[in-house]
């Protein structure tokens, strides 16, 4: 009898708590603010609260404080829309308000095959202008996968430009001569600033900052200017990594992944003067963007990651306490669909786009809002 | 009984010949990726080379994808590759009297370039097989189909006296 009360107990205890739980973890509301985006893969936000959004099949848009999407811009150079390449990062500069500069990477075929190519532009009531190729990558594939694409201000207004492995060249990730699995550090001209890590070094190509990388999806600084990155693995070993200058972040000597057909890329986890991830992902969790939060309306979120993840597709929370990995939370599972994005706009709120690869037109913008 | 007799033959000369191919297929990737690793510096001991093929077998026998809701590992894209191209080869046979060694040696070798090929277009150019990704590699890969075709028809031939 005892035993029976115990356990009626203990089951209502568990009731009542995770209905607690339930109802603390929802203080967040969605609003669709889009549904009709054409895989997009990037948003940022305009000083006069525009939204600009760039969608992988070559389009770069502005959602306008009205809720009004806007045509295509014109003005865009020739992009290469296959497979994992098209239209892909935006980065507006620090300085915007005076030099209406906007900086896009996308993937472009040249003579040497496939690549990652950055160009700036100037933004002035949905015209672009001024359109000059800044940085083209010296990671030339004959496939269209493993850009990398994402860009950075650093607060000095240099430029980090992730680069892909490409996939089929995985190796060149730990070769110096190559931009392939590499962060890139630029000034805004495209010129290389003279203080990067191997800048003095005549054997390497000065504009690398890090390598050793995947496919990076996720470049973000914090508050305290620390930067950090992630990058998809391959089966399994999508890393979280804290990026400091001149460092090798390993892949693919060393990986916590397996290849796509079963085999192993390295027998090893960990190595001398490779850098270990803050936190890895075992199966894939396919890390597709990341912000950092910092604002008014979820002051319990401040100072964490999100992750977005296209696999199975929601938002992960990661909280660091002295730069390493503490907790994480799995969010938003309820859009029930690949999340290609997620930011944090300037009123504090969350936006996040879904990758709607699987019809067209089916890409939605999502508002997180406190409840 | 002698159909069930040369219907065993051929199978088991199929799994066998099937295996072994799959299985080189492995070896292959496995000493290429070693291979890049003490050239990068790391120590790559007699153990470290057991311990990775055996995962890598163990890995080519898991499933890499689920077509039409049936999982499919490894060694079933080889094996089924390798039973077009031998009954390809079989029939082609009936018509053209080409030396059966020779042919299902050639059989064996097309049948992993062409699976090789199309897992590139499939995939958009990504290539599944680490070890493929060079000519050189690709050659001795197709080069290990010729010698699983060549084991094929030989196990065959082995046979028909007690066959029969």
């Amino acid at each position: 009898m005892r035993k029976y009360l115990h356990n009626t107990l203990i089951f209502l205890a568990i009731f009542f708590l995770s209905d607690e739980l339930n109802s603390a973890e929802k203080n967040y509301q969605l609003e669709t603010l889009s549904n009709q985006l054409d895989r997009p893969w990037d948003i940022d936000f305009l000083p006069n609260g525009d939204f600009l959004i760039s969608e992988l099949t070559g389009n770069l848009r502005i959602f306008n404080k009205r809720g009004v999407l806007s045509q295509p811009l014109k003005g865009l150079p020739s992009i290469l829309v296959k497979s994992q390449g098209g239209l892909s990062d935006i980065a507006i500069h620090p300085n915007f308000s005076d030099n209406k500069l906007i900086f896009l990477s996308f993937s472009s075929t040249k003579s040497q095959g496939n690549t990652l190519q950055v160009v700036r532009a100037r933004l002035n009531n949905e015209t672009l202008s001024d359109v000059r190729t800044i940085f083209i990558a010296n990671a030339f594939r004959e496939t269209a996968a493993h850009f990398g694409a994402r860009l950075l201000f650093l607060s000095d207004n240099t430029l980090l430009i992730s680069s892909g492995d490409g996939f089929n060249h995985r190796e060149k990730a730990q070769s110096l001569n190559s931009h392939f699995g590499k962060i890139l550090r630029i000034n805004i001209d495209g010129s290389t600033p003279s203080d990067n890590p191997f800048f003095a070094r005549k054997d390497i190509l000065p504009e690398i900052w890090t390598y050793g990388h995947r496919n990076q999806q996720g470049l973000i600084i914090d508050n305290n200017g620390a930067v950090y990155s992630h990058e998809h693995g391959p089966r399994g070993g999508d890393e979280l990594n804290l990026i400091k200058p001149g460092l090798n972040y390993g892949w693919p000597a060393i990986t916590y992944g397996i290849d796509y057909n079963g085999s192993i890329v390295s027998p090893f986890k960990e190595a001398d003067n490779m850098e270990q991830p803050l936190k890895y992902w075992v199966p894939s969790i396919a890390p597709s963007d990341m912000t950092f939060y910092e604002g008014p309306l979820f002051p319990e979120w401040n100072g964490s990651l999100f992750i977005s993840a296209l696999s199975p597709g929601d938002v992960r929370r990661v909280t660091l306490r002295d730069n390493k990995f503490e907790s994480e939370e799995v969010m938003f599972g309820e859009i029930n669909s690949r999340i290609r994005s997620v930011k944090t706009a300037p009123d504090g709120s969350l936006i996040i786009l879904t990758d709607g690869s699987k019809d067209k037109n089916t890409g939605q913008m999502i508002r997180v809002l406190p409840n | 009984m002698f159909v069930i007799k040369k219907i065993i033959i051929l199978g088991f000369s199929f799994v066998l010949s099937a295996s072994l191919v799959g299985s080189a297929v492995i070896l292959q990737s496995t000493l290429w990726n070693l291979f890049w690793l003490k050239m990068q510096g790391f120590d790559i001991s007699l153990g470290t080379f057991l311990l990775t093929f055996s995962h890598d077998i163990q890995g080519a026998l898991s499933p890499i994808l689920v077509q039409w809701g049936v999982p499919i590992n490894f060694y079933s894209v080889i094996s089924a590759s390798l039973l077009i191209a031998f009954l390809v080869t079989f029939l082609a046979r009936l018509m053209i009297p080409i030396n059966s060694r020779f042919s299902y040696s050639f059989a064996g070798f097309l049948s992993i370039y062409v699976m090789i090929t199309l897992t590139i277009m499939q995939y958009d150019g990504i290539i599944l097989i680490s070890g493929a990704r060079e000519n050189t590699g690709l050659f001795v890969l197709c080069c290990v189909g010729a010698l699983g075709g060549f084991l094929f028809d030989f196990l065959v031939n082995r046979f028909p006296g007690r066959v029969k």
